[in-house]
């Protein structure tokens, strides 16, 4: 089950991910106790707006 | 096929390549906030970063490139006529000479692989795919990333977020000049 989670995220893009599921496929931990906020918010928020808008879709 | 907002890029590697570069470049984001950093180390994980995206620009230029171009393209753009080997036969001023020789065409040997990021944007300029406007934001991002080249320094240089959303915001535009070439 967890290996056909893990399979299913890997398929996602950055843009599409959460910071939890970014936190679970690499294995880190960013700065932020709202684990479902999407990545994109999140590098937004944090002062990388224009990484934000890299990574999107 | 895997949901990549690097989809444009055909060659799954590099695609693969590039979002691993993304995922890498997200966990040097944290370091370059974390207050337990000094400065000077932070300025380092930013030359970094900036080392790193220029390598991803580098490389959606080359998707760009590939697309359009051959081999003999290139060959044929960086090939010239050429005199050699050259006689001289009076020296007007130290910036005038009268000369003879032998006019040759000089093939090069540069192929889309051997192109690097200088030659690309130059291409691309002269082929008219990109503006004089991008050619000097690339320009910018090459030069940052010719700052691994310590040599050539003569200061020690600092590096900010500020120079890292730059080269972020030039990224962006042209992942997204690319993409709607590609498309």
């Amino acid at each position: 089950m967890a290996t056909k989670v893990l399979n299913s995220i890997k398929t996602k893009s950055m843009a599409q991910m959460t910071v939890a599921e970014f936190e679970r496929t690499n294995k880190t931990e960013l700065r932020t106790v709202d684990k479902s906020m999407k990545l994109t918010e999140y590098f937004e928020k944090t002062g990388f707006p224009e990484f934000s808008r890299l990574i999107a879709g | 096929m895997s949901k990549s907002q690097f989809n444009f890029v055909s060659d799954t590697t590099l695609r693969s390549n590039i979002e691993q570069v993304f995922e890498h470049i997200a966990r040097l984001l944290e370091i370059v906030k974390d207050p337990a950093y000094p400065i000077e180390a932070k300025s380092v994980f930013c030359k970094t970063i900036i080392i790193h995206t220029g390598s991803v620009v580098e490389a959606l230029l080359y998707t760009l490139i590939e697309s359009k171009y051959s081999d003999d393209n290139i060959k044929n753009y960086y090939s010239s006529w050429q005199l050699h080997p050259v006689t001289e036969f009076h020296s007007i001023s130290p910036t005038h000479k009268v000369v003879a020789g032998h006019y040759k065409y000089i093939a090069s040997k540069l192929g889309i692989q051997k192109l690097n990021l200088g030659q690309m944007c130059d291409f691309l300029k002269a082929k008219g795919d990109i503006t004089p406007e991008i050619h000097k934001k690339l320009t910018k991002v090459r030069n940052l990333r010719n700052e691994q080249h310590l040599a050539t320094q003569k200061k020690l240089k600092k590096y900010t977020i500020k120079d890292v959303n730059e080269v972020f915001k030039i990224a962006r535009e042209v992942k997204e000049f690319v993409a709607s070439k590609l498309h």
